[in-house]
């Protein structure tokens, strides 16, 4: 069979799987061939964790998905396209699944026996399954009114990071829905209007369906979800260069059956498990010619009465209103609340003189800003940069740490990310990224303003930030009379974003007082020797202080006598003996960056790099744990809760390529990490914190994460990417 | 560390930033905005990543010395939505020079479906796109290896405010007089999925979609291309009319280019 044949044979069979084949003779004349592109892709991964696990991270996902350092592995990526007639296109992608397609795995070949979990033939992670990722129909009537209408998957791009934002979970287009797009006054008025499915783990405790019978369901598998869905509009105006603003609204809503209607046969009434609606206002005005301004403002409003009304959720049973309750892991919040969010950006596109630039941001994200769609990866919807990509999800780990360890030791690994850290007001999601990706982080109540100059003369390139970050979530028991007032908010694994030892996804704790100031320079220099080297040098300083307990009656709710603790050893010190400094938290963050490029041949170029991260950390004296911790999460079980106070040193050699050639790109990090971590202690002392120097010959330090061994201890990560991408 | 070594670095920098030579100017060129239509009738795509004004041409400024710096601005602050790395994302350029009217090539580069006229025959054209200076190069070699040689991919493209720049050393450019030459600047969009025939940029369709543009044609009858300079390079309003006319197209009914945009160049 020729080329052209087979195409056009496999064309007609997906256009009939989609019913969407053209009659005999309909359309001729517009109607063009289906066409297909696509690319194969190989994956290359070798470090010294050594997990055969999915070839990408999995930090907090499913076990056995993902968190693997070794193998290789191919994937297939099919689309097409065709425009069947003037009014109607179509298209779609099907895609293999990577996962743990080893090549050594033989497609799970020798393993045929039902088993979907050994990595055999019937298990999808192992053997090369191929699946539909998304089709689309984009249908343009050529009506006034309506300029097209799209059905099927999408990555909702055209909206916005703050309501519904671009989907992506695995693949960008896993998400449906159907989109209707116009326009008015020649364009400059334009329109987009959608039903969006929610995905079912978008929803309380990840579920967007309800128990009706009480029996506890998998996850994702509750009673109904199929038709949650997200109604999102907006509308924009643009009547000249010089300024444009657009209207946003969207309404989500997770219906559930209402298990209290027992009489069946007039149907089933249903119940709100949550709704949620956001409204927002954006503007930009660019007439002044020194300085352009644009900024947004959101309003979200969100209920979810019924989630502690006796509505049985993941674990058959109501929020139980508890901080690091029932209703702990989710990526919204269990109770209702409503807030504002806002942004305003300054932009000086000539300061003073030619080629300096500022840009300066002030933003304020309400605590209780809720949009369930907004984006939770790829999206930065703040000008800072943000904390270190190579501290996010690390822990020292080295009191726990071993190689069941699960969510510490089969996460990104001690190296962390080496990508930018994006700024999201969604959940943020890292599972299924690679360690050179960048790295989503929760924003949800951060405030204050980033200024951001940046200056090119001759050879040079100057750049640098300053950004001044309060919270909107600093609070004494959210307002309340104890940490069970925060019980509608979420806290996920990390307990707090902290950065290092926190979680990207829990910007909620009970006990805060907060503020964080980052300092960042990057230089680069083009040096005219053979093709040119190109130079960087960067540093970066970040203060991260957090009082923690401010108000001495709150102390016995946050650090009472019955605080787990890994220690056999420590005594609890419930209180902290009226001492509301000795919770105070200090992370101190400098990094210097150093790095070389060189093009060594037209299609290949290489930078050798250099990194120095350091923390000085003071999380607390050596009764402090967060607040509502709770065992298992300082143990080998999970790890998620570590003993951090100290000085860790991370050094990093790495050296990266890139080498096309029409149709082909290849592309790696070779990653080499070396440090340490000398943990240090601290004590109250008549109501003050104080050094505490171990005894002479004493070997560890009780403390609820267990006894702490008083020496320092080194580290080593290597890791390595190699992928090749052929598009065709 | 301390707080003084950290202030020592900040003062290094400032140091390093205030030891740079200021720049001489060379020549510029300026347009209206919003005149981001192509022939009038374009819009941008749908999806949030192409803002307002991002393809808008505002201005071209061209360095002197032997390393000039060719600068490009816009009507819209610069962003990296795609994570390039180089302060830019959505935007590709192309600066196409006639260093000799009279001489040089007439038909452009694959996927602008634009030509130019005899006597603004351009002998070499900078390309400043967000994608790494290899693939660019690869592209070249792919797409437009006849032409290769007068191909000019700067090593590093950087944007910063509203500005995208490049510095392209005088030889590549066979040397002269740069304020001298004549200029025509191509506003495309950078698109790393390009089709078979185009050279990494985007394609105007009848309707726009979530990444391309609308307005034009189906078929490649239509100059793919949202700003141009025109007139007399001055930025006066009338200039909008001048790129509308000289970007005007005519397709046949089977999509076959009829008349194709031509395209001047404009000197000082």
């Amino acid at each position: 069979m020729t080329m052209h044949l087979r195409n056009a044979t496999l064309a007609a069979a997906v256009a009939a799987v989609l019913g969407l084949a053209p009659q005999a003779g309909h359309a001729e004349d517009s109607a063009s061939p289906l066409k297909w592109y696509g690319s194969i892709y190989a994956k290359f991964l070798d470090g010294n964790k050594r997990y055969e696990e999915g070839l990408y991270n999995a930090v907090d996902g499913v076990d056995a998905e993902g968190g693997g350092d070794q193998g290789q592995g191919i994937e297939l990526e099919l689309m097409f396209s065709a425009q069947v007639s003037k009014q109607v296109e179509i298209g779609g992608r099907i895609h293999s699944r990577f996962n743990k397609n080893y090549w050594t795995n033989y497609g799970g070949f020798g393993v045929p026996d039902n088993n979907t979990t050994n990595c055999g033939e019937d298990d999808p992670r192992c053997n090369q399954y191929i699946k539909l990722r998304g089709a689309w129909a984009r249908i343009t009537p050529g009506y006034e009114w309506l300029d097209s209408a799209t059905i099927g998957t999408n990555d909702w791009g055209m909206f916005d990071p703050w309501t519904q934002g671009k989907s992506r979970y695995i693949d960008r287009d896993n998400l449906g829905g159907v989109l209707l797009q116009g326009s008015a006054l020649g364009k400059s008025l334009r329109w987009d209007l959608a039903r969006v499915s929610i995905p079912n783990y978008l929803g309380i405790q990840f579920d967007t369906g309800g128990n009706l019978d009480g029996s506890t369901r998998p996850f994702g598998a509750g009673d109904i979800y199929a038709n949650d869905a997200n109604w999102v509009g907006q509308v924009k105006y643009q009547p000249g260069p010089d300024w444009n603003t657009t209207l946003i609204a969207m309404y989500a809503k997770d219906r559930s059956v209402d298990e209290d209607d027992d009489y069946v046969l007039d149907g089933q009434t249903t119940k709100t498990a949550f709704d949620n609606t956001v409204v927002g206002l954006k503007g930009q005005y660019s007439g002044l010619g020194w300085m352009d301004l644009s900024g947004a403002f959101y309003y979200s409003d969100f209920n979810a009465e019924n989630a502690t009304a006796g509505w049985n959720f993941f674990d058959n049973a109501p929020c139980d209103g508890q901080w690091a309750g029932n209703c702990q892991f989710s990526p919204i919040p269990s109770s209702s609340m409503d807030d504002t969010a806002f942004y305003i950006n300054f932009n000086f596109n000539r300061l003073f003189i030619d080629g300096l630039s500022l840009s300066a941001q002030v933003f304020d994200i309400g605590s209780d800003y809720v949009s369930v769609m907004a984006t939770r990866r790829e999206a930065d919807v703040l000008l800072t940069e943000g904390q270190e990509a190579t501290w996010m999800w690390g822990r020292p780990d080295y009191n726990i740490g071993n190689r069941n360890n699960r969510p510490a030791m089969k996460g990104v690994g001690w190296g962390g990310w080496n990508g930018e850290v994006q700024q999201v007001v969604g959940s943020a999601d890292n599972d299924f990224t690679d360690f050179d990706e960048p790295v989503a982080y929760q924003v949800t109540g951060w405030k204050g303003v980033t200024l951001v100059p940046k200056y090119n003369v001759g050879d040079w390139e100057f750049a640098a930030e300053y950004s001044y970050i309060d919270f909107n979530t600093n609070w004494q028991a959210c307002g309340g009379a104890g940490k069970n007032d925060c019980g509608g908010y979420y806290t996920n694994e990390g307990m707090h974003a902290w950065g290092y030892g926190g979680d990207y996804r829990s910007p909620y704790a009970p006990y805060q007082d907060r503020l964080m100031q980052i300092f960042a320079l990057r230089a680069m220099y083009t040096l005219d020797v053979g093709n040119g080297l190109d130079l960087m040098a960067r540093y970066k300083y970040i203060s991260d202080e957090d009082d923690r307990v401010t108000d001495a009656k709150f102390l016995n709710d946050a650090y009472p006598l019955s605080i787990p603790s890994a220690s056999a050893t420590w005594i609890p010190n419930p209180g902290l003996n009226g001492c509301v400094e000795c919770d105070d938290r200090q992370a101190d963050y400098d990094t210097y960056g150093f790095s070389v490029g060189y093009q060594l041949h037209p299609d290949l170029y290489t930078k050798l790099i250099y990194e120095l991260h350091q923390v000085e950390l003071i999380d607390g004296t050596i009764d402090v744990a967060p607040v509502g911790v709770k065992d298992y999460m300082m143990t080998n079980a999970s790890g998620w809760a570590n003993y951090l106070t100290g000085e860790t040193t991370k050094n990093r050699v790495a050296l990266d390529f890139s080498y096309f050639l029409s149709g082909v790109e290849f592309g790696g990090t070779f990653d080499y990490f070396w440090g340490d971590y000398e943990p240090t202690f601290f004590t109250d002392l008549d109501g003050r914190r104080v050094r505490l120097v171990p005894a002479p010959g004493a070997t560890t330090v009780a403390t609820p994460f267990g006894d702490i061994t008083t020496g320092s201890y080194d580290y080593n990560h290597y890791r390595m990417k190699i992928y090749m991408k052929v598009s065709f | 560390m301390n707080n003084k070594a950290r202030f020592s670095i900040c003062a290094l920098a400032v140091g390093l930033a205030l030891a740079g030579a200021a720049q001489a100017a060379g020549v510029k060129f300026a347009d209206p905005t919003g005149d981001d239509k192509g022939p009038g009738s374009y819009v941008y795509p749908t999806d949030a990543v192409y803002t307002p004004g991002s393809f808008d041409l505002v201005a071209l400024e061209v360095g002197d010395g032997d390393n000039p710096d060719f600068k490009v601005t816009f009507n819209d602050r610069l962003a990296d939505p795609w994570g390039m790395g180089v302060g830019f994302a959505t935007q590709m350029v192309f600066i196409f020079i006639d260093k000799e009217p009279g001489k040089g090539h007439t038909k452009s580069l694959p996927g602008l479906n634009v030509e130019f006229a005899p006597d603004s025959a351009w002998d070499k054209v900078i390309i400043l796109s967000p994608q790494p200076q290899s693939r660019v190069g690869a592209e070249v070699k792919a797409k437009a290896a006849d032409i290769a040689a007068d191909i000019v991919i700067p090593r590093r493209t950087v944007g910063t405010g509203k500005t995208i720049s490049a510095k392209v050393k005088l030889d590549e450019l066979g040397g002269g007089d740069p304020a001298t030459w004549g200029y025509q600047v191509v506003v495309q969009s950078n698109e790393g999925f390009p089709d078979k025939s185009d050279l990494l940029s985007r394609k105007v369709n009848e309707f726009e979609g979530q990444h391309r543009f609308g307005g034009g044609n189906d078929s490649d009858c239509d100059p793919h291309v949202m700003d141009v300079l025109a007139g007399k390079g001055a930025g006066t309003p009338d200039e909008a009319q001048a790129q509308y006319d000289m970007l005007k197209y005519e397709c046949g009914a089977d999509g076959s280019s009829v008349k194709r945009a031509t395209l001047s160049v404009i000197r000082k």
